[in-house]
């Protein structure tokens, strides 16, 4: 189905619906909050049996999650050992795009793509540079290309001017500046674009060394395999140990989410670094150039497209990347913020998504009502849970009049509680030995002295979750809701001058 | 794994939609009758104490737990309850339980099977002095402002006061003030010089005619009342909220006291 997958696309007949689509996300999220401080309020008895209703949801998920995420886990030790294919048959290109990252973050991510187990003489690097990057990115650029020309099929820099127009300051207009600039250069060396992979990696993405070998292998046993983008699991081990714990703790909970995601293939949207044919990049139009989340956008767009017949492919190999820091901990925790609520304006993509559907006449009733349904669970619960378990289930007893207090429910709603909690614990136990298992060692420290921190980073997970989760998340549902469209800043890399 | 997921998906569906009405209903207090093999609606007895860790006996039988404690799924009627803790006198009232609703006793305040009194130095004295909205109160042995002390309950330390203050005896009286609204209504006309509220109000510590009592008072505005010591005659007493201690000079030689009131 074609349809523009663009804010400058909508048509003056089609914006009101695209507003009302646009605040609709937000203003659930804030009725359920605003909705339950009101009814604990006027009506804390009901408010206290819609919250045992809740809590009982709440654990049933977190434990359903929990036995995923060992089984997720599990299959990635495993697969760690399997030898994927070697033969270079296909092509690959990896598009890093480049705005005020140095050398030093960028090198490590084409050094991984060089010692790759896959031929590197088959992989075109381009690294995409903005046209505002200061002369030292850009000469950085250059000298990173002058020293690893030679190991690729080619390694080429693009400059992606400023201000084109219908484009938005955002990272899909120079990614595909980038791609388009591959089209050309694939077209000139007759290479198929069936045959090329196209791997969007952000500036410190490091691959695993097997991650070319097995998303070949992926590829090519997948049905249809240009219907389909290829995740894999995202990590944040580049600088993991020279981050505030609070980051740390954060970044393990988005590489779980991506564990437990993977499990679910018929539901699982692209996030951050992944991998789609290039032959259904260009077919699609490549990557949104006026919108942030193009991570996500691209798979609703191939969605829409090919009429509901493209998914996404789970592959139990890591990238890593890094963690959004700063020099003092204010300014990490600043920058984290902004970070996720980046990641939560992933909601930009609903209007669209939902406007698709209600034209999309081959997409079938059960997926538009399947992915409708889980968007907004996804990023609902996201915004509001923190807010439900850290103050709402407090304010039916906080609130009680003389006549709640003497009910049963006033005295049984906190032993529910206290009960739920107690059994959460034991999941958050499961999540902490698993980050355990999958964090790098820390060498300069004590394996026994790490795991003592680690634990106690762990206790900080309601405060960080609250702080630096779900606020930034009904932060970007807000800003939707005001019709306050954000633009894409690059996040600080912040690494140790000796790292 | 999809497969799994989709089982695992409909067995938690399964267990929420089981587990979920029951909960609300247990909330509610909806109980099994097993004499009747009948669900009826039951309420429950909610039990805290000072000092907690008590037992609990419903009847002759004792609960699991201590207090603070939750008796629940109680068919409606009459349940004597007992609060027992060993070195404290039995706590014991009936409590009517109804269908939804829970009966509260909240900070029942365990009493000493003995009061114990602490004796703070030997120096005799003639007058206390509270200094009200402090911790602190003023003991004399004589008219000469070098004779006045100064006692810091948080501290438990006597200090000789640097400077006298005229403004001492109006303090005093301030002191007394609040001691005018209880009289009325407890001790009709007897000559209570003070009174402290406590433990959320369920109790009333008062000085009459130099003697002072404890006075327990029900939900129903019934009390009895329990005498704690003499002090010496005309004098006042000194209640700490911060330590749960009262102060008073002792009736025979005038010697400064405590006693432990509320327990640590």
């Amino acid at each position: 189905m074609d349809f523009a997958y663009s804010r400058n696309a909508v048509t003056e007949k089609e914006k009101k619906l695209q507003r009302i689509l646009e605040i609709f996300p937000g203003a659930l999220s804030w009725g359920i909050i605003t909705g339950m401080c009101c009814l604990s309020f006027a009506r804390p008895f009901l408010a206290a049996v819609i919250i045992i209703a809740f809590l009982l949801y709440w654990l049933l998920r977190l434990i359903y999650m929990n036995i995923f995420l060992v089984l997720s886990y599990r299959r990635l030790a495993k697969e760690k050992d399997t030898q994927w294919i070697k033969r270079g048959d296909l092509y690959h290109l990896v598009i890093m795009p480049v705005l005020k990252e140095p050398a030093q973050v960028v090198e490590p991510g084409i050094l991984s793509i060089k010692n790759s187990k896959y031929p590197s003489s088959r992989i075109l690097v381009i690294v995409a540079l903005e046209e505002p990057a200061s002369n030292k990115v850009k000469q950085d650029m250059l000298e990173l290309q002058k020293k690893y020309k030679g190991f690729f099929l080619d390694f080429i820099v693009t400059t992606h001017p400023s201000g084109l127009p219908g484009e938005a300051a955002v990272k899909g207009a120079n990614t595909t500046y980038a791609a388009r600039a591959a089209a050309e250069f694939f077209k000139a060396k007759n290479i198929a674009y069936e045959d090329v992979l196209v791997s969007c990696f952000d500036a410190d993405t490091v691959a695993q060394p097997d991650y070319f070998s097995c998303l070949t292998y992926h590829f090519m046993a997948t049905p249809d395999g240009t219907r389909a983008s290829y995740q894999p699991v995202p990590v944040y081990h580049n600088n993991i140990w020279e981050v505030p714990g609070f980051a740390r703790i954060i970044d393990i909970g988005t590489s779980f989410f991506q564990l437990v995601e993977a499990t679910n293939p018929g539901k699982l949207v692209t996030f951050s670094s992944h991998s789609m044919s290039f032959k259904a990049l260009v077919d699609i139009g490549y990557w949104p150039v006026d919108m942030i989340s193009d991570d996500s956008a691209i798979f609703w767009k191939a969605f829409i497209h090919y009429d509901g017949n493209y998914r996404v492919v789970p592959m139990y190999t890591t990238v890593s990347m890094d963690i959004a820091s700063g020099e003092t901990l204010p300014k990490a925790f600043w920058n984290i913020y902004k970070q996720k609520r980046r990641w939560a304006w992933g909601v930009e993509n609903f209007p669209f998504v939902i406007r698709a559907f209600l034209k999309a006449k081959r997409i079938s009733m059960y997926k538009k009502a399947v992915h409708t349904f889980k968007f907004l669970d996804t990023f609902v619960s996201w915004a509001t849970w923190s807010f439900m378990l850290s103050f709402i289930i407090w304010l039916p007893v906080l609130f009680a009049g003389r006549e709640f207090a003497t009910t049963t429910v006033y005295y049984i709603v906190p032993r529910i509680r206290a009960a739920i909690f107690g059994l959460a614990s034991v999941g958050m136990i499961a999540c902490m030995v698993i980050s355990l298992l999958l964090l790098p060692e820390k060498e300069s420290e004590n394996r026994f002295k790490t795991v003592f921190r680690h634990a106690l980073e762990w206790l900080l997970i309601p405060v960080v979750v609250l702080a630096l989760s779900a606020l930034p998340a009904l932060d970007a549902q807000t800003r939707l809701m005001a019709g306050r469209y954000m633009e894409f800043q690059s996040m600080e890399k912040f690494r140790r001058k000796d790292g | 794994m999809q497969a799994l997921r989709r089982v695992l998906f409909y067995i938690f569906v399964i267990i929420y939609a089981v587990i979920c009405p029951l909960l609300i209903a247990y909330s509610l207090g909806y109980i099994v009758n097993p004499v009747k093999k009948a669900i009826e609606r039951g309420g429950l007895v909610y039990l805290s104490s000072t000092p907690a860790g008590a037992n609990v006996y419903l009847g002759r039988s004792r609960y699991v737990y201590k207090t603070p404690a939750t008796i629940s799924g109680l068919l409606p009627g009459k349940y004597k309850i007992t609060v027992r803790l060993k070195k404290y006198r039995k706590w014991a009232h009936t409590a009517r339980v109804e269908a939804g609703k829970a009966v509260a006793f909240g900070n029942i305040l365990l009493i000493p099977e003995r009061w114990q009194p602490a004796q703070l130095g030997r120096q005799r004295y003639t007058r206390l002095i509270p200094l009200a909205g402090s911790d602190t109160f003023i003991v004399e042995k004589g008219s000469d402002p070098a004779e006045y002390f100064v006692y810091n309950c948080k501290r438990s330390k006597l200090y000789r006061m640097p400077k006298f203050s005229p403004a001492i005896k109006d303090i005093g009286l301030a002191g007394a003030k609040s001691a005018d609204v209880v009289q009325i209504k407890f001790c009709r006309g007897r000559d209570t010089r003070q009174c402290f509220w406590l433990s959320e109000g369920s109790h009333l510590i008062f000085l009459e005619n130099d003697d002072l009592f404890l006075l327990e008072i029900e939900p129903d505005l019934t009390y009895h009342r329990e005498k704690i010591t003499s002090v010496l005659g005309g004098t006042r007493v000194f209640y700490s909220r911060d330590t749960g201690e009262l102060y008073y000079l002792e009736r025979r030689a005038g010697r400064l006291q405590k006693i432990r009131i509320m327990p640590k």
